[in-house]
């Protein structure tokens, strides 16, 4: 087969590199942790009363948007076999590659349910309903056990699920056996279900709880929102990088980085309708026990933040990616997806850092917490994306970058858009 | 897989005349190699039919990319200012700039919860909705008009080979109205292309339809007017019947209506009165006392039995007045309550009773009753919005404040008094 043959002439065994960037990037991630200490300790000594809390709130923000691009892996697997789609088995190992990478955020999310457990000092700051005098209300959810046991089943069924997924794949490189195929795609709809479920939850335990009288029933899907264009931004610039080192050339052709692209593209557009679903009711209802956490979005610092989201966010991507064109070359959809990642990790600390009253609205904060939430956002990105980067390149580089013997892999090579 | 141009040459269309050369072939790999060269000979007007899509013809024929997407997205742009300029015009622009404007045609200020006329927040799903119809009104129609469609004649359908296309075969069509087509030339050009069957596609005779379905579609067309003129009629006639009731509901029934003529009774009224004596629930007054303030025709002097003073009560009634009176007389009685200080403020006046003066301080709590019941002069009357219970309970709290400004030594008990020295 003609297929075959341009396989073989692509370079899809990416082993070789793997061990040296692996190693670069838990190194990068270990110096981001010590950084992360450092800048945590010198804000504690200078006497800034909120430094414990911004240490937790920058962890946990870093946690939740690197934890996102994992489960954006996931449910883009989970979502190739409820479809059955052709065109997507040429990337779908990146995208098993994000997911993969769970079982290490799961271990990045042990410090945080510690500390909770510990009732370590600011904690309670971050998430109010940890104090004793709180308004127990919704004790019966919001508890340090049952947190703790809704953190282990979360990051449990998506390990399980991850793990099934990809070994799975992997397998069938050696066997080719089609029956795991099929065992695939009668698993992946209750998977979907589960994935949304926990998902939904987790991100609400996780940033929602830090107003626990604050609720919006579309949270969960704003998150998932984050969590799909980050992934498929990453596997856009995945697809830059090994083109460039000259991988996977002749598997992943121009018309496999259109759909990417147009992943991209359509995901920006969906976050920005859920964001703004989830504002105008708000802002309609014009109700205080709602409005108060959109009020410390729209006041002091967190403005241009805001501003920079809705520009940055949907309408830059949106007219920087409508045309066909940047979504067919890699290096044009490469900025692209580099630039929206990074809007979605200032989304993430959107959502995590602004402290919100339901009493009084917006929570003025001084200009060194500011700064030092922000210095501390930055070392825990490099701390915490060093070593889920470093998870994530060790999944690709343990199998090929190409389920190589996938039925469908014929298909995904012959695809051509309309 | 349209390829046509602009450029028109004159061709003949009459009946008979060569309109394509189509070539026939078995296979795609064929007709892959067929259009290249027909695309390397310079061809403008000619297309390929196949019974699906085949990756890369389209390159190989040389189509250029479609103009539609930016078709779409200027329609998308125009959409999404429609929608902005419709809700600013709707509902924020000022009829009273816009006089030469018809009434009809003018915005109306319409207030939704209390948000601002133009409030950008409400009007995104409106612009939102106005950017899809408009691109997929853009995709839609740019699509067909880009196609040259609806096209009710096409000669390729006059060939009887020509069928096979959404079957098993696969065509090319060389178009007669090409500048490069050649009777000859292009015969003898498209017999070297590989096809298995070259043929001449020519255009059928034109066929008038019967002399009846004339008449019977003249007919129709002036009768299809006659319920669109009286339409139009009836827009500016002026009739001084009600308007049309299309659908009936229930809306008009056979029946008496309250007031209305009845023949069948003695007294001709539709409506009957209730039977001497008769009482609707709720509705005995008998205990003037409570209901009226009223004993024997004089306001009463003491509260009404059923009112039990308590502590509750009292609670009550301060409640209610701090809601309902403090507005006015204040929350002490004094008569400087806010609407009284702004009236001042302003240079209004705002004749407000305080409750200390003697007048009223020697009013019967009956004469309170009726005041907070009916009204005195500016003040309204609070009967109706406010039960005869809680006004009782009012009028026993009003009494306390009295107290409070009045009370003497003898008031207090000997312990209190004892505390004093």
């Amino acid at each position: 087969m003609a297929h075959s043959a341009s396989i073989e002439a692509s370079n899809i065994d990416f082993r070789g590199h793997a061990p040296r960037l692996v190693t670069a990037a838990r190194m990068l991630g270990l110096i981001g942790l010590v950084l992360t200490a450092i800048v945590g300790v010198a804000a504690i000594s200078m006497g800034d009363g909120h430094a414990r809390e911004s240490i937790w709130r920058a962890y946990v923000a870093n946690l939740c948007y690197f934890t996102a691009i994992g489960l954006g892996g996931l449910i883009f697997v989970l979502i190739q076999h409820a479809t059955r789609a052709g065109w997507s088995v040429s990337v779908r190992r990146l995208a098993e590659s994000t997911a993969g990478a769970l079982p290490t955020m799961a271990m990045l999310a042990i410090p945080i349910v510690v500390v909770m457990l510990l009732s370590l000092p600011g904690i309670e700051e971050v998430y109010p309903w940890l104090k004793s005098g709180y308004d127990r209300s919704n004790a019966a959810y919001l508890n340090k056990p049952f947190f703790a046991i809704r953190m282990v089943v979360f990051f449990g069924i998506w390990i399980w699920l991850a793990n099934f997924f990809v070994n799975s794949s992997v397998l069938q490189d050696q066997t080719g056996d089609v029956r795991l195929t099929s065992r695939m795609e009668s698993r992946c709809y209750p998977g979907i279900l589960l994935y949304a479920l926990t998902s939904t939850f987790f991100v609400i335990d996780m940033l929602m709880s830090m107003n626990p009288h604050w609720y919006s029933t579309i949270f969960g899907v704003y998150y998932f929102s984050i969590s799909f264009v980050n992934n498929v931004s990453v596997m856009a610039l995945m697809i830059f990088f090994l083109h460039r080192a000259g991988f996977m050339r002749n598997v992943v052709s121009n018309e496999h980085l259109h759909d990417v692209g147009k992943l991209v593209f359509a995901f920006t557009v969906f976050w920005a309708y859920i964001g703004f679903s989830q504002y105008m009711l708000i802002w309609y209802a014009s109700l205080p026990e709602e409005t108060f956490w959109f009020m410390a979005r729209q006041s002091g610092p967190w403005l241009y933040l805001s501003i920079l989201l809705i520009l940055g966010g949907f309408f830059i991507p949106f007219l920087g990616l409508i045309s066909r064109h940047p979504k067919r070359r890699a290096a044009a959809l490469a900025v692209g997806a580099a630039w929206v990642l990074v809007v979605h990790w200032f989304d993430i600390l959107w959502l995590a850092l602004p402290r919100a009253n339901p009493e009084a609205g917006a929570v003025t904060i001084s200009g060194t917490t500011l700064v030092f939430d922000l210095v501390l956002s930055l070392t825990a990105m490099i701390g915490i994306g060093g070593i889920f980067a470093s998870a994530v390149l060790q999944r690709l580089g343990s199998a090929s970058l190409v389920p190589t013997r996938d039925p469908r892999l014929n298909e995904a090579l012959a695809f051509h858009n309309f | 897989m349209s390829h046509a141009s602009p450029k028109t040459v004159a061709v003949s269309t009459e009946p008979g005349a060569l309109a394509y050369y189509l070539l026939e072939f078995e296979t795609p790999d064929a007709i892959r190699s067929a259009a290249r060269r027909v695309n390397e000979a310079g061809w403008t007007r000619w297309d390929t039919h196949t019974p699906y899509p085949i990756h890369g013809l389209d390159a190989t024929m040389g189509v250029r990319p479609t103009v539609l997407p930016v078709i779409v997205f200027v329609c998308g742009c125009l959409g999404a200012l429609t929608g902005l300029a419709l809700q600013w015009w709707a509902n924020a622009s000022d009829p009273a700039n816009f006089k030469f404007i018809p009434t009809f045609l003018q915005g109306y200020h319409f207030l939704i919860s209390g948000k601002p006329y133009f409030s950008l927040p409400a009007n995104i799903p409106v612009i939102f909705e106005l950017t899809i119809l408009f691109s997929a009104f853009g995709a839609v129609f740019g699509m067909l008009g880009l196609n040259f469609l609806p096209d009710l004649y096409n000669a390729l359908f006059n060939s009887r080979r020509f069928a096979r296309v959404t079957d098993d075969r696969f065509f090319i069509s060389l178009d007669a109205r090409d500048p490069r087509f050649d009777e000859r030339k292009t015969r003898e050009f498209a017999e070297t292309l590989g096809a298995a069957v070259v043929e001449d596609v020519r255009h059928s005779p034109w066929t008038a339809p019967p002399q009846w379905m004339v008449h019977v579609g003249v007919v129709a067309s002036i009768v299809a007017l006659v319920p669109l003129a009286l339409i139009a009629r009836s827009w500016t006639a002026k009739s001084p019947l009600p308007r049309f009731h299309i659908v009936q509901d229930m809306d008009n029934q056979e029946r008496y209506k309250a007031q209305m003529e009845n023949p069948i009774f003695a007294d001709g009224r539709a409506t009957r009165l209730p039977a001497e004596g008769t009482v609707a629930i709720g509705e005995l007054y008998e205990d003037t006392h409570y209901w009226y303030g009223l004993v024997d025709g004089k306001p009463a002097e003491t509260m009404p039995e059923r009112v039990e003073l308590n502590e509750a009560l009292m609670e009550r009634g301060r409640k209610l007045f701090d809601i309902n009176c403090s507005a006015c007389h204040g929350y002490d009685g004094a008569a400087y309550g806010a609407i009284r200080v702004r009236a001042d403020a302003i240079g209004n006046v705002l004749a407000v009773r305080s409750f200390y003066e003697r007048s009223v301080m020697e009013k019967s709590v009956g004469h309170l009753f009726n005041t907070i019941t009916n009204g005195f002069q500016t003040m309204p009357a609070y009967g109706h919005r406010v039960s005869t219970e809680d006004r009782w309970a009012i009028v026993a709290y009003v009494r306390a404040l009295q107290r409070s400004r009045s009370a003497s030594v003898d008031d207090l008990t000997t312990e209190e008094r004892a505390r004093l020295r």
